[in-house]
């Protein structure tokens, strides 16, 4: 519902900024696509949706951006992207405006992506970078735009050049499939490039609520024995789920463009305090070569999350005894903490070939292994686009 | 026989056309006074720097993407093939963070518009260089 009206302020947004056209100087329509279609390589393998039937929808997607410049110093932004696992249903993803307070410092108000990873911010303008999609075993944290604030301040810092950006805000919707509310969201991110060399690092935190399915059943389901047992096991129950928890996001990315050597490398961590999320680092190291309009890609990347074994200090004592579907409380819950333990590995080769000023084809196996060593294989291909 | 003949004569002249690359040029305005090292101009033409030397606005213009000239500029001058340029500005445009330059579509019209304006610099076709605009840099 929410979802819905926001969709359709936008559209009258859209409206009065098309019937403004008349004395507003500069609307401008720009876009980017992706057409991406993929299956596993056998029947039993399935791997981000993939299965061994050919798809063509689920990680292809359209977008329209309308900038109205109002003047050299204020601008309007809207991006409204359609997905094809969502049908196409357009969204409005993006929905800012920029003020310029001085040629270095910028300042957005609005809805804008959350500055997460180094590839955040145009992770859906492929084109912009090599792969078909970024690796997932990094780039998990999938949270639409924020609403708040951004600054961006850029300037030279001797032969570097220096971004800086601070945002502040909150998120409200659905991220993941799960309902989240991220409070007080805040983070800086600072990216210096030089010549051939790029450095970026980011740290983020917020008040993180997320109704993750799982952890809520077994939080109500601790505390209905609890009751059972004339026990009040809430605080052991709030220790399980993400309710208004600190959350806390850093991260590290190097990248390489040397005479048409290509080398990058992200790492990132984050935690969510006091709940069952465990604690999850991941890195990529890709590595590639540039022979003119073709540019092979190798990539390797790891995800570790550890088990979140500090639920089980919370158990009182008392409810050491406690029976839950006939197994001891802290036996249960120390199975329910094992059960979020996990290692992820994945391996995958690209291939990219430009094969017009404004389109990418491109054609990636990529191979993941999970923590039981159990393997999926997958073969995608797509062009990208920029309009 | 015939057809072997012109044929022959297709392959020479293309390869005369190809050979007959278009020497590049940086124009400005006459009453632009500034000067212009490749380091400067690389900053202009990727607008990390909106002013000249001198503290005055710069209004770049490209040529449109299927232009010989740009692609030897681009290459030369800003390090980049055509579609690191355009994933280079696709970053920008799509963040909200910047707008790449309006883009020409030959130029005759890039050596008319600068001609025009005083804070306009553009790369064009030396051939098509007129009075009215001042060369300052040349492609190696």
């Amino acid at each position: 519902m929410k979802k819905q009206i926001w969709r359709c302020t936008a559209c009258s947004l859209a409206l009065g900024l098309a019937a403004q056209t008349v004395n507003a100087a500069d609307i401008q329509f720009r876009g980017f696509a992706s057409f991406v279609g993929g299956s596993t390589l056998s029947s039993d393998d399935t791997l981000y949706d993939y299965d061994d039937t050919l798809n063509f929808r689920h990680e292809s997607l359209m977008a329209l951006q309308v900038d109205a410049k109002l003047d050299e110093k204020l601008k309007a932004t809207m991006q409204i992207i359609g997905r094809g696992e969502n049908s196409y249903d357009p969204v409005i993803e993006w929905a800012y405006l920029t003020y310029d307070i001085s040629e270095q410092l910028q300042v957005s108000a609005g809805r804008i992506r959350i500055p997460f990873y180094r590839y955040s911010d145009f992770i859906d303008v492929r084109y912009a970078y090599n792969w078909i999609n970024v690796p997932q075993t990094v780039y998990g944290l999938e949270f639409p735009g924020y609403d708040g604030l951004s600054f961006v301040y850029n300037n030279q810092l001797g032969s570097w050049d220096s971004t800086l950006q601070v945002i502040y805000g909150q998120f409200e919707g659905e991220a993941m499939g799960y309902e989240a509310n991220l409070e007080n969201l805040s983070g800086i991110n600072w990216t210096v490039t030089r010549d051939w060399l790029t450095l970026r690092a980011g740290y983020m935190r917020a008040k993180a609520t997320i109704l993750i399915t799982e952890y809520e059943q077994l939080a109500s389901g601790v505390e209905l024995v609890g009751g059972l047992n004339a026990l009040d096991l809430s605080v052991l129950g709030s220790d399980i789920r993400l309710d208004g928890d600190d959350g806390d996001f850093l991260g590290l990315a190097v990248g390489i463009d040397r005479n048409n050597f290509l080398f990058d490398v992200e790492y990132i961590q984050y935690k969510v305090s006091d709940s069952l999320l465990a604690d999850t680092d991941a890195y990529y190291v890709s590595a590639g070569y540039r022979f003119g309009k073709w540019i092979p890609l190798l990539t390797y990347s790891k995800s570790k999350s550890d088990a979140p074994r500090e639920v089980l200090n919370g158990i009182p004592s008392a409810a050491a005894d406690i029976l839950m579907n006939g197994v001891p409380l802290p036996l249960y819950l120390a199975g329910a903490a094992s059960q979020a333990e996990d290692e992820t590995t994945l391996i995958d080769l690209t291939l990219r070939y430009d094969f017009h000023h404004s389109a990418a084809f491109k054609i990636a196996l990529t191979e993941e292994e999970d923590k039981a060593g159990e393997k999926n294989r997958l073969l995608r291909f797509g062009v990208d686009l920029v309009f | 026989m015939k057809i072997i003949h012109s044929l022959l004569i297709c392959l020479f002249s293309a390869v005369a056309s190809a050979a007959a690359f278009a020497e590049v040029v940086v124009i400005v305005h006459p009453s632009n006074s500034n000067s212009f090292a490749k380091d400067e101009l690389e900053a202009l033409f990727m607008v990390k720097k909106s002013n000249f030397a001198d503290g005055s606005k710069a209004t770049v213009y490209y040529l449109s993407a299927d232009d010989n000239n740009r692609h030897q500029f681009d290459e030369k001058v800003l390090g980049k093939s055509s579609s690191q340029l355009k994933a280079y500005w696709s970053k920008l445009v799509f963040t909200g963070k910047g707008t790449p330059p309006p883009e020409l579509g030959n130029s005759a019209e890039a050596v008319a518009k600068v001609a025009a304006d005083p804070s306009a610099i553009a790369y064009v076709d030396k051939a098509a260089v007129k009075d009215g605009v001042k060369v300052v840099f040349t492609l190696p």
